[in-house]
């Protein structure tokens, strides 16, 4: 993962939905954090989509499962960094 | 020891491992600076002193020179402020709870000879045992079942019978285990581990079975001591292989790591310093620095004569001094104070603490009465234990010190964890969490476990603990984060469990 790719991507999907969204790698029973952005807000968190064995979280107020899950999806889709 | 012991321990060590971080032959411990930086700051001014612990409340990290002031200190007047000082940094950072967790010892098979433990491989009045996996099992489900742990941390000797594939399968076998309770099922959330240094390659093993905190204490920072409690030869008498481990785990992608030193053995100013450079190294290469701090005193242990001969045995006042300079030094960091203590110094020092162990057995098999009852036999471990009370009856104690026991695990549930914790501790947000998870998890503790005294005490503190959250609302929490604790914890109170925030 190019995290400081992951960080700025995931800042934006953050501050559309006015959550708190991060990745984190499934470690034997546990959670590992890899990379994520957004302000605190101290709710529960739920595990919105599994990629892998990666899986996406997000704190928030009535956010949109889907639609969090799909923009998130597409940061690990290969891309060409060359800037096309 | 036998030829294939020897081949093994020939092997542990990856000179290329930690030299690569090594100035030349320096390491991150300069003994003369340190002594220079102790003499230099004799005498502070009490304004320099206050000024210090100001920016303790800021969550910064001090310097070595601010350290060595602080060690300085001689007014008993200005050592009150310090404790005190202390105690509000703890609370600004966790708040008012006190995780707790126990010790699991599966391997006293030991290479090393280290002069002031009972594991080491000269005393053969040690009977030595490691714990199959069904044992560790049947330990887990005494701690998880019975006594209502959630969190342990492993021990192992560092031998070939307890190596990182072993240890691997431990952790394994631990987090396999479900209980029923009586109101709902235990389980252990969280292994921490206390094992030798590693291998990138066998902490990176450890890290994709679900380690929770890596802990390697480097006993004695001091050069010359270290040199002279291990034993030339053995595989622990590396210094620098013992400094990096650190290192190594971060390079395993290991998310938390603890260090800590074994109080008696060298100066204890040294000592404290000596834990700060490691703090602020592993802050400088890793910008994470360590998860806990220990700050165990050298106790007797059987065969281990070393701590008649010490000089540097820490006395009761020392050791709270020690505890205040470490909180303020690595503000963020958590402290734990352990059952080699006796209650009465843990009463004393908890209000800058994090972490205690309770119901604490130490020998091999101890929880689930493997050798029948003397398994807890105190001339057959490592050391012997100042506190051998009840989990119920600390949890009873600390609730009527202010105190909530926490259970919580959340950090591991959900991935906060590493360099995001970090963030959240050096902001003070962290607290916040803690708070929402300790009434969490005590409520199912209390309904699982306490006995009905304890559970008494434990509802009232939790009704003190909801109008807190409440009084913090919206500032701190929004309203839906007040809906969401008092629908989690209905639901816990339901029979429902491991809900966190
Ligand atoms: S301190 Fe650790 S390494 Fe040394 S003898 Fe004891 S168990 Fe072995």
């Amino acid at each position: 993962m190019e995290k400081e790719i992951f960080t700025s991507e995931l800042s934006s999907i953050a501050k559309r939905y006015n959550i708190r969204v991060w990745i984190a790698e499934k470690m034997g029973r546990r959670w590992s954090y890899v990379v994520g952005a957004g302000k605190e807000l101290f709710l529960p968190s739920r595990m919105i989509a599994k990629i892998g064995k990666y899986a996406i979280f997000v704190e928030g107020e009535n956010f949109d499962r889907e639609m969090i899950a799909a923009s998130v999806r597409k940061l690990f889709e290969p891309r060409d960094f060359q800037g096309n | 020891m036998k030829t294939a012991d020897l081949s093994w321990v020939n092997n542990v060590i990856k000179e290329e491992q930690y030299k690569k971080y090594m100035n030349g032959d320096k390491d991150f411990i300069n003994d003369e600076e340190i002594w220079e930086k102790i003499e230099r700051e004799k005498n502070p001014d009490p304004r320099k002193i206050r000024e210090i612990v100001k920016k303790s409340f800021e969550i910064q990290t001090l310097t070595p020179d601010e350290t060595a002031a602080l060690l300085n200190v001689k007014d008993p007047e200005l050592w009150e402020e310090i404790y005190a000082a202390a105690a509000e940094v703890k609370k600004k950072v966790y708040d008012n709870r006190i995780v707790t967790f126990a010790p699991l010892y599966c391997s006293n098979y030991c290479v090393n000879n280290c002069l002031y433990c009972g594991f080491r491989r000269d005393n053969k009045e040690e009977v030595r045992r490691r714990l199959t996996l069904d044992e560790v099992k049947d330990e887990t489900k005494a701690l998880a079942g019975k006594i209502g742990h959630k969190r342990l941390i492993v021990v192992y000797g560092e031998h070939p019978l307890s190596d990182a594939n072993y240890i691997a399968d431990t952790i394994r076998a631990i987090y396999s285990v479900k209980v029923k309770t009586k109101n709902g099922y235990g389980d252990i959330r969280r292994v921490n581990v206390n094992a030798a240094p590693m291998s990138v390659e066998d902490l990176a093993m450890l890290k994709e079975v679900g380690i929770g905190t890596y802990q390697v204490f480097q006993e004695t920072y001091h050069h010359d001591t270290y040199k002279q409690v291990h034993p030339f030869g053995t595989l622990k008498s590396n210094y620098q292989w013992r400094a990096y481990a650190m290192h190594r785990a971060f390079e395993a992608n290991v998310d938390d790591v603890a260090i800590g030193a074994l109080f008696g053995l060298y100066d204890w100013r040294f000592e404290v310093m000596g834990l700060l450079y490691h703090a602020r190294e592993l802050e400088r290469q890793f910008g994470v620095g360590p998860h806990t701090v220990s700050f165990p005193r050298l106790t007797p242990a059987k065969n281990a004569p070393y701590i008649q001969k010490t000089q540097y045995k820490v006395s009761d006042e020392d050791f709270k001094k020690l505890i205040a300079v470490i909180r303020l030094s690595i503000p963020y960091t958590g402290m734990i104070i352990t059952a080699r203590e006796p209650a009465r110094i843990r009463r004393e020092v908890l209000p800058m603490c994090t972490q205690t162990d309770a119901s604490t057995k130490i020998g091999i098999g101890a929880y689930s009465e493997i050798n029948g009852s003397d398994g807890q036999d105190l001339a057959k471990q490592q050391f012997f234990i100042g506190d051998d009370r009840e989990l119920d009856d600390v949890v009873r104690e600390l609730a009527e010190m202010g105190y909530i026991t926490s259970f919580c695990t959340a950090g591991y549930r959900c991935g906060r964890t590493g360099k995001n914790i970090m963030e959240l501790l050096k902001t003070g947000k962290e607290g916040n969490f803690c708070k929402l998870n300790a009434i969490l998890t005590f409520r199912e503790w209390l309904d699982d476990f306490a006995s009905e005294e304890t559970k008494k005490v434990g509802e009232a503190l939790i009704k003190k603990e909801m109008r807190e959250v409440k009084s913090r609302t919206p500032k701190v929490f929004s309203p839906q984060v007040v809906g969401e604790l008092e629908n989690y914890y209905e639901r816990i109170k339901n029979g429902e469990r491991d809900l966190y925030f």
